[in-house]
């Protein structure tokens, strides 16, 4: 009883509520933060860009007849025979996930007409039309058989999943996402949007450096500011935020970010992480990569 | 096999029966082993990692990345209960990870699988750290696998001579279209940089089918000792969160020579550039089985990469129209790979729920005649325009 008593409040907390301010989060359950928060500067300011909260209401995800209510593992859940729909109470991330065993169907047709497809059903849910950054897909594809048999490598199955990317006054912002794939049925068989409010300071921290580095000498000032590792390295400004790993408080960040690439053919590796910047410069890291780490001894 | 069929006739008895996502909370054993610290000591997010010496190597990830995808495996807050909670729990970074963790001594000696990455009792085993670069790669251009026969031409670091056929010529959007670039079987191997070191800090575990290769995940009693590798491992499920685990259509001898009885394999494929290390691929992973614990995890994992910024890496190709981002810089893939005794067996591993994963005693696979794979990957025209072998 007590669960379906949470997940009625909370879930009449999420239809009635339109963004993520800590000013729309329930009061009820009282959340344990996952970890904690590592990052101080720019908390959720007073004035905020409207995020997009995804709810049962407007997916289209088939969770299959007869669901009922679940609040499980940190998520308020739709479940039904054919898959869970969940929704994040802190955090407003709602994902979508089918049952293994789930009948399962495929898109047919393009990835471009998947790709509108999914665009149109964004839209029509509420996701803000001037955030819209663009959409993409990405591509999958299976294959097997008697090992060491090279029709066992050939890919057959392929399905595409489209992303709707946000983006404020042409400013990506890197972890907000909304995702689906759909199947020829128009069903959703699996989805995941996560487009939390966004505070003002990190679109002006953005702008201010996009400003900087429309001018041959404002930018070269602006990377003299950078260290001497990134300064020539090419960079992008984005707004980047809390992942929705996080529970604590949320955290926006205006920046210039560098994919440093790791190693090189002289040390035998290689790889690549990404380096953030503000408009001084300064060097910053978000919550989820200031994760804590989880040591045991050694027998 | 007696009790494989039993089991799997109860499990279907018991799936159709119980009602979905009951609430109820299962305990999953974990072992995570993590390397930031390649070339110094003090590469930590709370300096931002601004001490790593990234041209020798440091990656300032890894270590978050482990432990995200507990937190999202185990996720909860008051008062929700959890689909799973922390069992048995061994988490090991940096000169902490020994190369012979990695290796079965049953199979040659230095080794210590079962005291660390392979321990008995364990579900998920996830490795972050380094791989070996471009390993198979080569500058030859090609129109079709049946011209890629020159085994003496190498990029990278690897060893002049060390490639060896089958080669295949695989299409990416770094070539024109019906072109691409022959590359070959070759050594696999993860690296660490362990304080203790006997194998050289290199774990070579894939690349073809032979005696060299002394890695071998998840034997047990259940498995039996079809491997050679006695029945002192257990894990279930191997994530190998690095560069170069495998390369596209490489994938049986790449991953399968280090199966022993693991249920399946997840790795990162880089096609074109490399993976990187971000902090939140181990966590997304571990989410959806929060989730949805009947959830696929063969199909959690390609979703991980969905789930991932495009923002995260480089473009693929030349332009990001093409693709790129969510974890890689370039071109690159989300691939996870089955192999079992029997086709149906290796087949159904493709449908294994997270609950069956950590539940299941009969489903260790028997032997690795057949397998199966799915990729999702982050440019467009994968697998059509760009098939994995022309």
């Amino acid at each position: 009883m007590n669960s379906e008593f949470y997940f009625a409040i909370a879930f009449a907390t999420i239809i009635a509520g339109t963004g993520c301010d800590s000013s729309s989060k329930p009061a009820e359950p009282a959340p344990q933060p996952r970890e904690q928060q590592s990052l101080s500067s720019s908390e959720m300011a007073s004035s905020s860009i409207a995020g997009y909260a995804h709810t049962f209401d407007k997916s289209k995800f088939r969770v299959g007849r007869g669901p009922s209510d679940l609040s499980n593992s940190g998520f308020l859940k739709v479940v039904g025979p054919y898959g869970v729909f969940a929704v994040d109470p802190v955090n407003h991330h709602a994902a979508g996930v089918a049952n293994a065993d789930s009948p399962t169907g495929t898109f047919t047709r393009s990835a471009s007409d998947h790709e509108a497809r999914v665009l149109s059903y964004f839209a029509t849910a509420g996701v803000p039309s001037d955030q819209v950054g663009g959409v993409h897909s990405t591509v999958s594809a299976a294959g097997g058989g008697r090992g060491g048999d090279p029709d066992a490598t050939r890919a057959m199955s392929i399905q595409y999943t489209s992303i709707v990317g946000r983006a404020i006054k042409g400013i990506p912002v890197a972890e907000s996402h909304a995702w689906a794939r759909f199947d020829d049925n128009d069903d959703v068989v699996a989805e995941d949007v996560y487009w939390p409010e966004i505070p003002t300071d990190a679109l002006d921290e953005a702008l201010t450096i996009a400003d900087q580095l429309k001018d041959t000498a404002t930018a070269a000032g602006f990377r003299a500011k950078l260290p001497a590792e990134v300064a020539t390295a090419e960079g992008r400004v984005l707004i980047r935020h809390s992942s929705l790993a996080e529970h604590g408080s949320f955290v926006a960040r205006g920046c210039y970010d560098v994919l440093m690439r790791v190693g090189g053919e002289k040390a035998g590796v290689r790889s690549g992480y990404t380096r953030h910047f503000g408009p001084d410069g300064t060097e910053f890291r978000l919550p989820q990569e200031m994760r804590q780490d989880i040591r045991t001894p050694r027998p | 096999m007696i009790n494989r069929h039993i089991g799997a006739v109860l499990l279907f008895a018991l799936t159709g029966l119980a009602p979905r996502d009951s609430g109820a909370t299962t305990a999953v054993n974990v072992v995570l082993e993590s390397v930031n610290n390649y070339a110094t000591t003090n590469c930590t997010p709370t300096n931002n990692c601004a001490t790593c010496n990234y041209a020798a190597g440091d990656l300032c990830n890894s270590n978050a990345n482990n432990a995200g995808f507990l937190t999202g495996l185990t996720t909860s807050f008051y008062p929700f209960p959890a689909s799973f909670s922390q069992g048995t729990l061994h988490s090991w970074q940096d000169g902490a990870v020994y190369d012979t963790d990695f290796y079965d001594y049953q199979l040659g000696t230095p080794a210590s699988d079962d005291m660390y990455f392979d321990r008995p009792g364990t579900h998920i085993s996830y490795f972050t750290g380094h791989g070996w670069s471009l390993a198979g790669y080569t500058p030859q251009t090609c129109t079709t696998s049946s011209t890629c026969t020159n085994t003496n031409t190498n990029i990278g670091s690897n060893p002049p001579g060390s490639l060896r056929l089958p080669g295949t010529c695989l299409a990416s959007p770094n070539y024109p279209v019906g072109t691409g670039q022959c590359v070959y079987t070759q050594d696999r191997k993860m690296i660490v940089n362990g304080s203790t070191v006997r194998r050289g800090n290199n774990v070579w575990y894939g690349g073809g089918f032979t005696s060299s290769y002394q890695v071998a995940f998840g034997e047990s009693s259940q498995s039996g000792t079809w491997r050679g590798a006695g029945t002192n491992g257990g894990t279930n499920l191997v994530v190998l969160d690095m560069s170069w685990p495998s390369i596209p259509a490489h994938e049986w001898d790449s991953l399968a020579p280090l199966l022993a009885g693991a249920h399946m394999v997840a790795v990162t494929q880089p096609v074109q550039g490399d993976q990187i290390n971000v902090s939140d691929r181990g966590f997304m992973f571990g989410l959806y089985a929060a989730i949805n614990p009947n959830g696929a995890v063969f199909q959690a994992w390609r979703d991980t990469l969905n789930s991932l910024s495009q923002y995260e890496g480089a473009m693929c190709g030349s332009s990001w129209s093409v693709g790129g981002g969510h974890g890689f810089w370039g071109c690159g893939c989300n691939l996870a790979m089955t192999a079992d005794l029997y086709n149906s067996w290796a087949q159904y591993h493709t449908t294994e729920t997270w609950q069956t994963l950590v539940t299941s005693t009969v489903w260790d696979a028997e032997g690795r005649n057949y397998y199966y794979w799915a990729a999702t990957c982050n440019y467009s025209g994968a697998f059509t325009t760009y098939p994995w072998a022309l």
